[in-house]
């Protein structure tokens, strides 16, 4: 169907990219987009979308080479090219934005110099603050001459946003920059993208696990597993009636059709007469910058039962990490009581005692930084249970095996360095030392924001046994509500650091009462009504043609 | 947390142009480096040990004419006072690794203790520390050491205390900055919410981390340790005759240099490949740890 001709984009063929070992992170790919088409890379980590997506820019990563095929953007043979050749192109034909947009930008320059650097023609002020109004931003001098710790978040990455477009590249490849933000942010972020896309003829990549951010966006997509392509096509066709297996599997788990029943955790009628697991009354916490206060939360109340799970959502920013570490006396909250089983907690850690402390345990949010790099699996189990617990190490050792065996984990994984794990194996092992303390509590944050979501899923489920099992108590931290509708039994949603509304999940989610609730839902719709609006409208790319007279026109 | 930042341009190791020539040797340089320095570094180090040993004369003995040229039974000649060079060689090493290995390995010691404990627990402990490690930083260290010799005499334990006043402040500041960066990561916050003692977590979770940078910075710290043991010897504090070590050489044999320039090249020579290689080991000892 599509012929190697000028209006060709992005053509690869055959390309095969091995590590040091000969081990192929990609095989046989070959796919060929038009100019002004938005191709979406789907795939769960470790299928090699981020290697495609650098080798399109003609970079590998270190210890990564390309064993065959050719890579050709906008008539560029990338791979052939010499080093020079390959900077002027990375700076003239192919932009790149990644997973971290705000990374992209050097903390020590101004805004409009970061932005001036990379633009091909006039680069004066004036051209640059154009180009900052043009992401929706001031245009005002003030604010070009800012450096980068001086604006915020969002507005931090629709900089990185210009500064990708600066040099009005042919082709745009997007490494999933709005992963680590709420649905809310990163809807804001990727209509942004689009119009500029849309408005400069640009040709998008999009590299995501997230297939709803494909279905609003992309025209094709392709469906990486093991370095593979198993599935390409046209985006409606593809999602809507996937024919490889995979697929549909991943389709299906974004849809949360495999989400529980609703119902099935205690019921309000039962609350009053046990004592709850965790009790929090009236607290406040904020952080002193010089002298200005920030009140983060204010007038949290919260009983969660042994056996419940409660899920705190809310956008980023909305304080659910500070609540989190008032509850681990990792910040010391203003004012507010937290009490354990009805025995009240000192507000810091240091202040309670050992058995206290780990009555109420975390598993923090990134699989990075969770573990110890430099301790072995079985050293970190162990420790704990020998000094949370005060096991002999023969003891200590069989309970570290039934640990792994509760968080269905092979045992090989013991004598293993968490870099040698995936990032579901470390989630888990998290999990495991967490529950290595017996605790009554367990505070989970954000376990799953950068998991697939085939794993996203067992951990989940395991959460859900652990609870069920151990009539242990959740607080789910999230900003995702598959994760809600998966695990939760009540939900609490935070606004602007107080609780806007809170309920049953059937309830709240069903019937949201509150203005913020419902237009949090709104943006958390399944993929299968994203593609029915889309029908309806533009379906996303522009025609070549179309495309080429808008790139000549800029 | 990773310290290797070795960039390299992936575009292809295949050679379509002959325009990427530099990247093989680049590969190549690695192994010159090996070939050049650390071979030749490693057997300088071994020599510095057993020397004594294997020398062919004893210490000190006066076997010929000064400064008589290389040949006539004696591999490099003679020195000042006769004595055969190479076995002056041989007899004077082990002063300059053991000596400089010591201070390294107390300084590190307390340079890292200091650091990682200022940087976890912060607040005015760490203020009031910083600022008598900054006061320690400026002070420039032979005039250290020729104060404190001019006191207790020349020997291992000034070289030792020099160091650590002049040397542990460097390493205090590195420690203390990795410690900061490590004690954000989430795993520490769940030791401590484990009700692990400041102690373990210190032991446990932080010095493991903060290994990499500080292994990198004590191959500096053993060459500094190294000049300064020369400077010593070199200014007439080190050991006397008929004791030696090579700086002691160095000063000594001066005069002979028009006679016979292995006199002074040679002792140069071996200090000059002892620090090289001395830092070149604990680099790629660092990397492969830090990996």
């Amino acid at each position: 169907m599509i012929t190697a001709t000028t209006e060709t984009a992005v053509d690869v063929r055959g390309l095969r990219v091995e590590d040091r070992a000969g081990r192929a992170i990609l095989r046989d790919v070959s796919f060929s987009i038009s100019h002004g088409d938005r191709l979406a890379v789907v795939g769960e980590s470790g299928a090699g979308k981020t290697t495609l997506a650098l080798g399109l820019l003609g970079y590998f990563r270190p210890g990564l080479r390309y064993a065959a095929g050719s890579v050709s953007v906008a008539g560029h043979h990338v791979l052939d090219s010499t080093p020079s050749q390959v900077r002027r192109y990375r700076r003239t034909v192919i932009s790149y934005l990644g997973q971290d947009p705000a990374a992209a930008l050097t903390p020590s320059l101004r805004l409009e110099y970061q932005i001036a650097e990379l633009m091909r023609g006039a680069n004066d002020t004036e051209a640059v603050r154009e180009r900052l109004g043009l992401v929706g931003l001031p245009t005002d001098r003030e604010f070009a001459g800012r450096y980068p710790h001086e604006v915020s978040g969002g507005q931090l990455q629709r900089v990185a946003i210009a500064r990708a477009l600066a040099s009005d590249p042919a082709v745009l490849v997007l490494d999933e920059p709005t992963a680590a933000l709420d649905i809310m942010t990163r809807r804001l972020i990727t209509d942004e993208i689009e119009r500029q896309a849309d408005r400069l003829g640009i040709t998008l990549i999009l590299v995501s696990h997230d297939l709803k951010a494909v279905a609003r966006t992309a025209n094709r997509v392709l469906v990486l597993r093991d370095g593979r392509i198993v599935d390409q096509g046209g985006v409606p066709a593809v999602l809507a009636d996937p024919r490889h297996p995979y697929t549909s599997e991943l389709v299906a788990s974004h849809d949360g059709r495999t989400r529980r029943e609703y119902g099935q955790g205690p019921q309000d009628d039962g609350r009053s007469r046990t004592t709850p697991a965790l009790a929090v009354r009236g607290l406040a916490a904020g952080f002193r910058n010089r002298k200005v206060h920030h009140r983060v939360v204010d007038g949290i109340d919260l009983d969660i039962d042994p056996g419940e799970c409660v899920a705190l959502v809310g956008m980023s920013g909305a304080g659910k990490t500070t609540i989190a570490r008032c509850l681990l006396g990792l910040h010391e909250p203003e004012s507010g009581s937290i009490a354990v089983n009805g025995i009240g907690l000192a507000p810091r850690a240091r202040d309670r005692p050992v058995a206290l402390r780990r009555s109420i345990q975390f598993v923090p949010q990134d699989p990075e930084g969770s573990l110890n790099p430099r301790r072995r699996v079985g050293d970190t189990l162990g420790h704990t249970l020998r000094s949370a617990r005060g096991l002999d190490r023969g003891r200590a050792e069989d309970e570290a095996l039934d640990l792994l065996h509760r968080v269905r984990l092979s045992p090989e994984l013991l004598p293993r360095f968490p870099r040698q794990l995936s990032g579901g194996e470390r989630q888990r092992i998290a999990i495991a030392r967490a529950l290595a303390t017996e605790p009554s509590v367990l505070v989970c944050d954000e376990v799953t924001s950068s998991l697939d979501v085939s794993v996203e899923a067992a951990v989940l489920d395991l959460i859900d046994e652990l609870r069920r099992d151990g009539d242990m108590a959740v607080l789910l931290i999230t900003h995702d509500l598959r994760v809600v509708r998966r695990v939760a039994d009540r939900v609490l949603v935070l606004h602007n650091g107080v609780v806007h509304e809170q309920g049953a999940v059937v309830r709240v989610l069903q019937a949201p009462e509150r203005r913020f609730t419902r237009s949090m839902l709104e943006a958390d719709r399944p993929v299968s009504e994203i593609l029915r609006r889309r029908a309806g409208r533009n379906p996303g790319a522009l025609d070549p043609a179309q495309a080429k007279t808008r790139r000549a026109a800029k | 947390m990773k310290t290797r930042t070795r960039g390299r341009l992936g575009v292809s190791h295949r050679l379509p142009s002959g325009t990427r020539a530099h990247l093989p040797l680049r590969e190549a340089a690695g192994w010159v480096v090996g070939a050049v320095v650390v071979l030749p570094g490693m057997v300088v180090m071994l020599l510095a040990v057993i020397g004594p040993w294997i020398a062919p004369e004893p210490l000190g003995a006066s076997v010929a004419t000064p400064f008589q040229p290389p040949g006539e039974g004696y591999l490099f000649g003679t020195d000042r006072l006769g004595r055969d060079l190479w076995s002056q060689i041989l007899h004077g090493g082990r002063d300059l690794l053991l000596v400089p290995l010591a201070a390294t390995a107390v300084t590190v010691a307390v340079g890292t203790a200091v650091g990682v404990t200022i940087g976890y627990l912060r607040g005015a402990v760490d203020t009031l520390a910083l600022a008598v490690v900054d006061v320690l930083l400026v002070l420039p260290p032979v005039i250290v050491m020729l104060v404190l010799a001019n006191g207790w005499g020349a020997g291992v334990m000034v070289v030792v205390l020099t160091m650590v006043l002049t040397g542990a402040p460097f390493l205090a500041r590195l420690a203390r900055a990795s410690t900061l960066e490590v004690i954000r990561a989430p795993f520490v916050q769940v030791s401590v919410t484990q009700g692990d003692s400041t102690l373990t977590v210190l032991r446990r979770d932080v010095l493991p981390n903060v290994s990499g940078p500080v292994l990198a910075d004590s191959g500096m710290r053993f060459v500094a340790a190294l000049y300064l043991v020369a400077a010593l010897s070199i200014l007439g504090f080190g050991p006397q005759t008929p004791a030696t070590n090579w700086a002691v050489m160095l000063r000594e044999n001066a005069e002979g240099a028009g006679l016979n320039l292995w006199a002074i090249v040679l002792p140069a020579l071996m200090i000059a490949l002892l620090s090289i290689s001395a830092n070149v080991l604990v680099q790629m000892a660092a990397e492969r740890y830090a990996r």
